[in-house]
């Protein structure tokens, strides 16, 4: 069931006003939240729903078991034995068919070819982010973040609660189970700000990132030898902006579904193409994956408390990781190399840069004349290396968005060989394509409360004016979108 | 402290205050909850108020999205009547002119995807353009005019979006929005 379709419309009514009619009866509640988000998950294929069971079960058993377990290396062991049991499924249904191919050319190229077991499995969707929120729920408890839960139904709603299942955010365990301890409320701010999400949401996916997939970007990634330069430019350039609105707009509909129905999810992005390096990116970029992969993978590596080379080879590592999380092929993982590269070069570089003098500390001059017009060029050198900053960062996102988005290296090179050749016939760079690119990437640089300002001002709205901004602005996204939904990139992943 | 005194607050005076500061705090806490409840109940209320509105909105003025999502369930026996209710209420919204609200909005955002460059420069230079056009109309093609496969995204001239015809390349307006060919 996918978020921008009736049906999902009629089932999110339906849920609603059960879940709150339900609130006086936690656990009820809990259980039927639980149960429509087994319906919700089942309506794309019902056989996975046991996989979610099973994997909900694991780790509600580790909690259980690290809950009666007192020596440390007991409770270590139960801990490692659900990290592998969690990514033991995930790799068997997400990275079997990769090894084992991976594993056929080598052995071909070295001249042992053999005939190995190749299976056809299909991919349960959102198995990447269920498995996350398994292991952070075991990782949790182990660290003792959070209390183990003694009932199955907080764990099995964490794991399948349906606004984060398929495709994030990746809520912590520890930021999601309190909010099942305390009555669920809903507020007036909650409800404009949920409702001011969902459109947002909406029009980033339905709009913007089917527009661009549909009249750009799939038509340059699948033959890029048949494009020119510029238009190659362009579709990278709207590759970059249909990847941020297609997830931030799904994350945008979970938050939003999420808040409506009484709980709390933090952001997943905010404005990531204004970073002015590639640390910065990954503060805004997928917020709870970066985080995620900080807290349970990077710091347990030992993070950058145990030396320089180390910390180069721990961000390396996270973003190897990173990138074959998002896909078992070579692309993705080349992805993560360039991503963990450039942030060792950047780490690198800041280690050897002189600290900018401060525009005051040209106290000599006072704030005469002279003062004010060596403050003012400070101020704009600062500025233009910023600008310079953002600009080098952004290309530099772009370029590895080649690798991400490429079915096969042999595409990336041709792409890459055509951004460099100008001399064809321009066909994409249309007025309209650009002014969608040109004006989602000016929307990074608007205040980054712009939504809750908005959401402020309908707090106080009547059923009738949040209605007619929720239905009308429906109307008018569904009117101005292409026709049809295309599933959401994440999806795959 | 007298023996009697000791007793009686022991007994009866502490009691009492104690009892008294509970009664204090309690009706607070349960305003608090109460507060809590209400405002629950009140936000619920118009949200559901409100998704029953856009649902509303929607069936007027989408009517066609409610007609395809039934033919989805044609096939099945609960489907069968609801298509042909959908149809007819669609129908209904068609002639009561609801339909045509989304039907504005997508040739509107139609004419704006066709839009080519050399629309967005007659847009700007209205005049010179316009005069241009008429001029060009009569004259016939060169041999060296490039393939139909120019689109006109881009002008090949930078001027005015348009070229002057000295190296036998005429502008193009096929997907002109103002319909200007």
């Amino acid at each position: 069931m996918l978020f921008p379709t009736l049906s999902f419309g009629i089932f999110f009514l339906i849920v609603f006003a059960i879940a709150w009619e339900l609130s006086t009866w936690p656990q009820t509640r809990k259980a039927f939240l639980v149960a429509v988000s087994y319906v919700f998950y089942g309506f794309w294929d019902w056989r996975f729903t046991a996989l979610l069971a099973t994997s909900s079960l694991i780790n509600y058993a580790a909690g259980r078991l690290l809950a009666i377990t007192v020596s440390d290396k007991g409770r270590r062991q139960i801990v490692v034995a659900a990290i592998a049991l969690n990514l033991g499924i995930l790799g068997f249904f997400k990275y079997y068919g990769f090894f084992m191919e991976s594993l056929s050319d080598l052995l071909t190229r070295v001249g042992l070819e053999r005939d190995l077991p190749f299976l056809e499995i299909i991919l349960p969707i959102g198995i990447s982010f269920f498995t996350f929120h398994g292991i952070s729920y075991v990782v949790d408890v182990y660290r003792g973040k959070i209390p183990a839960e003694e009932s199955p139904l907080d764990v099995f709603l964490y794991i399948s609660f349906f606004p984060q299942l398929v495709a994030g955010p990746i809520v912590r365990a520890s930021d999601f189970l309190p909010q099942l301890k305390t009555e669920p409320r809903l507020e007036r701010s909650m409800v404009a700000n949920g409702i001011m999400l969902i459109l947002i949401g909406l029009f980033k996916k339905m709009v913007i990132a089917n527009y661009l997939a549909n009249e750009l970007v799939d038509g340059v990634f699948f033959d890029p030898s048949a494009f020119s330069g510029p238009d190659l430019l362009l579709g990278l350039y709207g590759y970059a902006v249909q990847i941020y609105c297609d997830f931030s707009g799904y994350s945008d509909i979970a938050i939003g579904v999420a808040g409506l129905l009484g709980y709390h999810f933090k952001p997943n992005f905010a404005q990531p193409y204004r970073s002015a390096s590639l640390r910065e990116f990954w503060r805004r970029w997928h917020i709870s994956l970066s985080s995620w992969l900080r807290d349970y993978l990077y710091k347990p590596l030992g993070g950058s408390y145990q030396g320089t080379a180390k910390t180069y080879r721990n961000l390396g590592i996270t973003m190897l990781l990173g990138g074959l999380w998002h896909g078992a092929a070579w692309t993705f993982i080349i992805w993560g190399a360039i991503h963990g590269t450039a942030l060792v070069m950047e780490r690198m570089l800041l280690a050897f840069k002189p600290q900018p003098a401060p525009a005051l500390a040209l106290v000599g001059y006072g704030y005469g004349p002279m003062g004010r017009v060596l403050a003012a060029g400070a101020f704009g050198g600062q500025a233009f290396g910023k600008a310079l900053a953002v600009f080098v960062t952004f290309n530099m996102v772009c370029l590895a968005w080649i690798f991400f988005r490429a079915e096969s290296l042999e595409l990336v090179m041709a792409y890459l060989r055509g951004l460099a050749d100008w001399s064809g016939p321009i066909e994409r760079v249309t007025p309209f394509l650009v002014a969608l690119v040109t004006a989602s990437l000016a929307a990074h640089f608007i205040s980054e409360d712009f939504v809750q300002r908005i959401s402020a001002r309908l707090e106080h709205a009547g059923a009738l004016t949040l209605g007619a901004v929720l239905g009308f602005g429906i109307l008018l996204i569904f009117a101005v979108a292409p026709e049809g939904v295309a599933p959401f990139i994440y999806f795959h992943f | 402290m007298s023996f009697a005194l000791e007793f009686r607050k022991k007994h009866f005076t502490a009691p009492t205050a104690k009892v008294a500061g509970r009664r204090k705090r309690s009706p607070s806490k349960r305003r608090k909850a109460e507060d809590g409840c209400a405002e629950t109940r009140g936000a619920r209320a118009t949200m559901l108020g409100a998704l029953v509105v856009a649902a509303a909105i929607l069936a007027i003025f989408n009517s066609e999205g409610l007609r395809l999502y039934a033919g989805d369930w044609a096939e099945s026996q609960f489907g069968r009547p609801l298509l042909a209710v959908s149809e007819a209420w669609d129908g209904a919204m068609q002639r009561a002119g609801a339909k045509n609200v989304e039907e504005h909005v997508r040739s509107f955002v139609t004419g704006l995807r066709e839009a080519r460059w050399t629309d967005l420069a007659s847009a700007f230079w209205a005049a010179p353009v316009g005069a241009r056009t008429i001029e060009l109309k009569g004259e016939t093609s060169t041999a060296d005019e490039p393939s139909d496969r120019y689109t006109g995204a881009l002008p090949r001239t930078a001027k005015h979006g348009l070229d002057d015809g000295a190296d036998g390349v005429r502008p193009r307006f096929e997907h002109s929005a103002s319909g200007v060919r």
